[in-house]
C-alpha cells in the first residue's frame, strides 16, 4: 500500500512538471492544444492526488502501523473520527493535504474559466503548476508520507491528545484552505502580467477567487481563536505568536486587495498597488505555510528546525523577485487612467482603507519577524511581546471601523456634501449617546475600548440606516412589502449589502475584543474545599470539592480524569455549577513507564468549564493537586515492576485495575486544594457572532448572481442606452 | 513491491497520459483567437462594471446619498462611458444583447 | 492651487506621514523589546531589573508547585546549563519536564521572576524525528 501511494505521489510529481512545461510551450507557441493538455493535466493532478491522499487516510483508519507516520500519529485506541484526522497531523501528511488542497482549487478554477482569459490560462496554469512541483517534491524528494518501517509494530503512539478536539483537527484543513486558494488570485494576477491584460476581465475574476479564499483563510483563523479559547488552558484567544500572525497578514492585505480592486474597476486607478498587493498576498501566505515549519521564529507552533527550510526559502525568494520583475517590467500598462475624482468619495475612502490595512500588515510583520531583524541589525535576537502590537493595532482598529462606517454614506464617485452631512447625523448621536451611556459602567478608565464602543455605534448605525434606505427605496420603487423588499434588496445588490454584512459583523466583532481585553478579570488561586473566591464585578466561585472519574472505551483506559466542581454565585444568589477537569492519558507505547505510572503521568488536557453568555463568560481550568497520589503511585509502580514475572497476566491486569481505581477514587476523597485559572470576560460571545455574521455577509458577496435577472437587466439597460445612442 | 501497487500505479500512470495526450492526438491545432477574444472579454466585464455603476449610482440616490442634480450628472457621464463601450463592441464585430 | 498641484501636496503629506510613523514604530520596537537569550547566556551576564525572553528546556523533575507559584529550571536546548525560575500565571497543558518553553523573565537576586502569564510552552513536536515514546 505504502508503494501505491509512492508511485502516485511520483506520478503527481510528473505530471505537475509537464503541466508547467505543456503549459508555458502552449502559450509561448501560441498552440492552444497544449494548453488544453495543460488543463487536463490540472484535473489528472487532483485524480492522482486524491488517489493519494485516500490511501494514506486507508493507512490510518486500518491501523497500518508499518506507515511511518501512522505508528507515530496514531494508535489502535485513538477514535475514528480523529484518526483520520490524524492523517494531516504530521508534516508530511500534512504537505500531501496543501498540495491536494491546491489540486482541487486548481481543478476547480481552471473549470470554471475555460473559456475566458484565454491568453492569461497557460501562465496561470503554469504557476500553479509550479506551486504543485514544488509541494510535489518535497514530498517524493524530502519528506514522504508513505515512508514504512522495516519492522511492522503492533501498536502507535498515539495522537497527541492536546489535538483531540472538533477545532482542532478542522483548523489545519481549513487554513490550508485559505492558503492554497490565494495561490490562485496570484497566478492569475502572474498571467495577467505577463501577457500585459489587467484589465476588467481580469479583475471580475479574480475578485472572487480572492473572496473564496480570504472567506476560507478568516474562518481559519478564527477557529484557531475559538480552539485557543476554548480548549487551552490559558483562557485567551490571541497571543501574537508568530504563526498566528503570518496567517493574518495575508488575511489583512487580502481585505485591502478586496477594496482596492474596487476602486481599480471603478476609476482605473491603482493598478500598481493591486498588482503587488494580491502578489504580495500570495508570498504571504506561502510565507505562513513555511512559518509553521521552519522553526526560524520561537512560536508556540514551531514544530522544532525541519529540514524544509531551505526549499521554502527559496520559493519565496522566488516569489518576491519574480513579483517584482513583472510589475516593474509591466508599468506601462499598469499606468493609472484616472484620478480620484473628489475626496468625498467612497473610492477616497476605501483608499483609505487600504493604508489602515496596510499599515496594520506593516506592523504584525515588523513585530513578527523583529527578532531575525535586530539579530541582523545588532546581533541580539530581541522579540517584542503583545503589549507592543497593541500599542499599534488598536489606533489602526479604531480608525478601520471608523472608516467602515463612514464608508456607507459616501457615494461612489462624487458625493454631495449637503447629503453628506445630514446622512451622518443619526449615526453620530449613536456614536455619541453610546459613549455617554456607557460611562456610568465604568468605562471611562479604558478610552481605547470607550472610542471602539462609539465607533462600532457609529458604523453599526450606518449600516443600519443603509439597510432601512434601501429598503424604503426598493418598495417606492415596486410596492413590495417590508420582508420581500428587504430580500430582493439583498439580492439585487449583492455586494453592497454582503459588505455592509461583513462590516456590520467586524463592528460587533471588534466590540467584543475590546470589552474582552480591556475589563477582563483574571485569578490564578488556589482554594481548599469549600473555599470561596471573588471574581470581581459581584461574581465569586466556591470550590464545592474534587471530581474524579475513568474513561474507558472498548480498547481499554482512555483517561484519568481529575476536577472539580464549582459553585458560582451572582450577587450571593446561586448562578451556575462549573466542573473543569484534566483528562491524564496514559503514557503509549512505553516499556519502560512504571505499570501504574504510566496512567498518572501522560499527556494531561484541560476541560474548560465555561458559562458563556451574551453579556459575559465565566470561564473556568482547573490544575488539581496530584502530588499526594503520585507518591503512592511511585511506590505501586515498584510493586507491580517486582510482581510482573510472579503473577498471571489476568491477576495481574485486575489488580492493576483495582490500584489505579482505587488510587482515582481516593483523590475525591482526599481532597487536596486545586489551583483554579478564573476569568470573568466580557461580551467574549459577541467575537463568535460578529464572526458568524462576516462568513454570512462573505457568503451574500460572493453568490453569483441569477443568470436570468442579470441578463434581464442588461438587456434593458443595453436597450435603453443603445435607443440613446441612436438619438444622441 | 506488491503487485497491487505497481497495478494501481501503472492504471493510474495510463489514465493520466490518455488524459493529458487527449488534446495533442487530434492532430489539428485549434484555433488561436487570444486576442480577439481576450479583447471581446474586456470590453464585456467593462460593460458590465459600467451597468453595475449605473444602477448603484441610482442606489445612492435612492438613499439619500446624492442630490438629484448630482445623481444626473454622474449618471450622464457613466452612461456616455457605457456608451462607448457599446461602441466599441460593435467595432469589433460583436452584437450587443 | 491647480488639481494637479493639490493631488502632488496630498502625495507629498501623505507619504510624509507614512515614513514619520514608520519611523516612530521602528524606533520604539528597539526600545520596547526583550532580549531573547538562552540559559547559558543569562548566567555569563544578566542585568537586574531587566527583561529578557528565555528560551530553554525544562529540566526534568525541576517542576515544583507552592500555591499557584510554580519553580522549575530551564536549561539550555542541547546542553546543561539551566537558570532557577519563580513562575505565577498561565500554565499550558503541555507544560512538564523536557518541554520546550519561552518566558520572560526579570532577575531578582540569584532567581528569576517569571512575567505574569508570560509562559509559553511549545507544542511537543509532532514534526520531529521519531520519538521518545519512552519517558525521558
Amino acid at each position: 500500500m505504502a508503494d501505491l501511494g509512492r508511485g502516485l505521489t511520483f506520478l503527481a510529481f510528473a505530471v505537475a512538471v509537464y503541466g508547467v512545461v505543456a503549459a508555458l510551450y502552449g502559450g509561448i507557441a501560441g498552440r492552444r492544444e497544449w494548453v488544453t493538455s495543460a488543463r487536463r493535466a490540472v484535473y489528472a493532478l487532483a485524480g492522482l492526488t486524491t488517489a493519494a491522499f485516500v490511501v494514506l487516510e486507508l493507512a490510518f483508519l486500518r491501523n497500518d502501523f508499518s506507515f511511518s507516520v501512522v505508528q507515530s500519529h496514531s494508535s489502535i485506541t485513538t477514535p475514528f473520527f480523529y484518526k483520520a484526522a490524524a492523517a494531516w497531523s504530521s508534516q508530511e501528511g500534512s504537505l500531501l493535504l496543501w498540495l491536494w488542497l491546491l489540486s482541487m482549487w486548481s481543478s476547480l478554477v481552471i473549470f470554471l474559466t475555460r473559456n475566458r482569459m484565454r491568453d492569461v490560462q497557460p501562465y496561470a496554469i503554469a504557476t500553479l503548476m509550479g506551486f504543485a512541483t514544488f509541494f510535489g517534491g518535497l514530498l517524493v524528494f524530502a519528506v514522504s508520507p508513505f515512508d514504512t518501517l522495516p519492522v511492522t509494530p503492533v501498536d502507535g503512539t498515539g495522537l497527541n491528545p492536546l489535538l483531540r478536539h472538533p477545532s482542532m483537527m478542522i483548523h489545519p484543513p481549513m487554513l490550508y484552505s485559505g492558503y492554497t486558494l490565494w495561490a490562485v488570485p496570484f497566478a492569475f494576477a502572474v498571467g495577467a502580467l505577463v501577457v500585459r491584460r489587467v484589465d476588467a476581465e481580469w479583475i471580475s475574476a479574480t475578485r472572487r477567487f480572492a473572496l473564496g479564499a480570504w472567506l476560507f483563510l478568516g474562518v481559519g483563523i478564527l477557529l484557531g481563536a475559538r480552539w485557543s479559547y476554548a480548549e487551552l488552558g490559558w483562557g485567551g484567544y490571541w497571543a501574537w505568536d508568530p504563526v498566528e500572525n503570518a496567517s493574518l497578514l495575508p488575511w489583512l492585505t487580502g481585505t485591502a486587495f478586496l477594496h482596492s480592486i474596487m476602486v481599480q474597476e471603478k476609476r482605473g486607478m491603482l493598478k500598481t498597488w493591486n498588482a503587488s498587493l494580491i502578489l504580495a498576498t500570495g508570498t504571504l501566505a506561502i510565507l505562513g505555510t513555511f512559518l509553521v515549519r521552519s522553526g526560524i521564529l520561537d512560536s508556540i507552533h514551531a514544530f522544532g528546525a525541519s529540514t524544509l527550510g531551505v526549499p521554502f526559502v527559496v520559493l519565496i525568494g522566488l516569489m518576491v523577485a519574480g513579483s517584482v520583475a513583472l510589475v516593474v517590467s509591466r508599468r506601462d500598462v499598469l499606468r493609472s487612467e484616472h484620478k480620484l475624482d473628489s475626496l468625498l468619495s467612497r473610492e477616497a475612502i476605501f483608499l483609505g482603507n487600504n493604508i489602515v490595512l496596510v499599515g496594520m500588515a506593516f506592523v504584525v510583520f515588523w513585530g513578527t519577524f523583529f527578532p531575525l531583524i535586530s539579530e541582523a541589525l545588532t546581533g541580539n535576537k530581541q522579540s517584542l511581546g503583545p503589549p507592543w502590537y497593541d500599542k499599534y493595532v488598536v489606533p489602526l482598529a479604531l480608525a478601520l471601523v471608523l472608516l467602515s462606517g463612514v464608508g456607507p454614506v459616501i457615494a461612489w464617485r462624487r458625493a454631495t456634501p449637503k447629503n453628506a452631512r445630514r446622512n451622518f447625523v443619526w449615526p453620530l448621536v449613536a456614536g455619541v449617546v453610546t459613549a455617554i451611556a456607557l460611562i456610568p459602567f465604568g468605562v471611562a478608565g479604558r478610552p481605547f475600548a470607550l472610542i471602539m464602543f462609539a465607533f462600532a455605534a457609529f458604523a453599526i448605525g450606518t449600516i443600519v440606516q443603509e439597510f432601512s434606505r434601501g429598503v424604503r427605496a426598493r418598495k417606492a420603487m415596486t410596492g413590495e412589502p417590508a420582508p420581500l423588499a428587504f430580500l430582493t434588496l439583498i439580492r439585487r445588490n449583492r455586494r453592497r449589502y454582503g459588505g455592509y454584512t461583513i462590516h456590520l459583523g467586524m463592528a460587533v466583532l471588534f466590540i467584543g475584543v475590546a470589552a474582552s481585553s480591556a475589563f477582563q478579570h483574571v485569578h490564578t488561586v488556589e482554594l481548599k474545599k469549600g473555599q470561596v473566591t471573588n471574581l470581581g464585578r459581584g461574581y465569586t466561585a466556591r470550590y464545592d470539592g474534587p471530581t474524579s472519574r475513568i474513561d474507558v472505551t472498548a480498547d481499554g483506559v482512555e483517561r484519568l480524569v481529575f476536577g472539580a466542581k464549582l459553585t458560582v454565585f451572582k450577587h450571593d444568589k446561586k448562578l451556575t455549577v462549573l466542573r473543569p477537569e484534566r483528562g491524564y492519558y496514559p503514557i503509549e507505547g512505553a516499556p519502560f513507564a512504571g505499570a501504574v505510572g504510566r496512567y498518572f503521568d501522560g499527556e494531561s488536557t484541560s476541560e474548560i468549564a465555561m458559562k458563556a453568555g451574551l453579556g459575559l463568560d465565566i470561564w473556568s481550568a482547573v490544575t488539581p493537586d496530584l502530588d499526594p497520589t503520585l507518591a503512592i503511585v511511585k511506590k505501586g509502580d515498584a510493586v507491580f515492576r517486582n510482581a510482573s514475572g510472579k503473577m498471571d497476566q489476568k491477576a495481574y491486569s485486575a489488580a492493576l485495575g483495582t490500584t489505579i481505581r482505587t488510587l482515582t477514587d481516593n483523590y475525591a476523597k482526599s481532597a487536596p486544594p486545586a489551583t483554579f485559572r478564573l476569568i470573568v470576560s466580557p461580551m467574549v460571545t459577541w467575537i463568535w457572532l460578529g464572526a458568524l455574521v462576516v462568513f454570512l455577509g462573505g457568503l451574500i458577496c460572493i453568490w453569483p448572481t441569477a443568470d436570468l435577472a442579470h441578463r434581464r437587466a442588461t438587456a434593458g439597460y443595453a436597450a435603453r442606452v443603445a435607443r440613446e445612442l441612436g438619438r444622441a | 513491491m506488491d503487485v497491487i501497487a505497481v497495478v494501481g500505479v501503472l492504471a493510474a500512470a495510463s489514465a493520466a497520459g490518455y488524459v493529458v495526450a487527449g488534446p495533442l492526438r487530434g492532430g489539428r491545432a485549434e484555433a488561436d483567437d487570444a486576442a480577439y477574444q481576450s479583447q471581446l472579454e474586456d470590453l464585456e466585464a467593462a460593460k458590465e462594471a459600467r451597468y453595475r455603476e449605473i444602477r448603484e449610482a441610482e442606489m445612492d440616490f435612492r438613499t439619500g446619498k446624492l442630490s438629484e442634480v448630482d445623481y444626473k450628472a454622474i449618471d450622464r457621464q457613466l452612461r456616455a462611458e457605457a456608451m462607448e463601450l457599446l461602441r466599441k463592441l460593435d467595432a469589433l464585430g460583436a452584437s450587443g444583447d | 492651487m491647480d488639481p494637479a498641484r493639490k493631488r502632488r501636496v496630498r502625495l507629498v503629506v501623505a507619504l510624509s506621514a507614512a515614513v514619520i510613523l514608520a519611523v516612530a514604530l521602528v524606533y520604539t520596537s528597539f526600545s520596547a523589546s526583550s532580549e531573547a537569550r538562552s540559559p547559558s547566556q543569562l548566567l555569563a551576564s544578566s542585568d537586574l531589573g531587566r527583561s529578557y525572553q528565555l528560551t530553554g528546556k525544562v529540566v526534568d523533575g525541576s517542576i515544583k508547585k507552592t500555591g499557584t507559584t510554580y519553580q522549575f529550571r530551564v536549561r539550555d536546548r542541547n546542553g546543561t546549563a539551566s537558570v532557577p525560575i519563580s513562575y505565577t500565571g498561565s500554565v499550558a497543558d503541555t507544560f512538564r519536564g523536557g518541554r520546550e518553553v519561552i518566558v520572560t523573565v526579570k532577575r531578582q537576586g540569584s532567581t528569576f521572576v517569571g512575567e505574569k502569564d508570560s509562559l509559553v510552552t511549545k507544542c511537543p513536536s509532532k514534526f520531529q524525528e521519531q520519538s521518545k515514546t519512552q519517558k525521558t
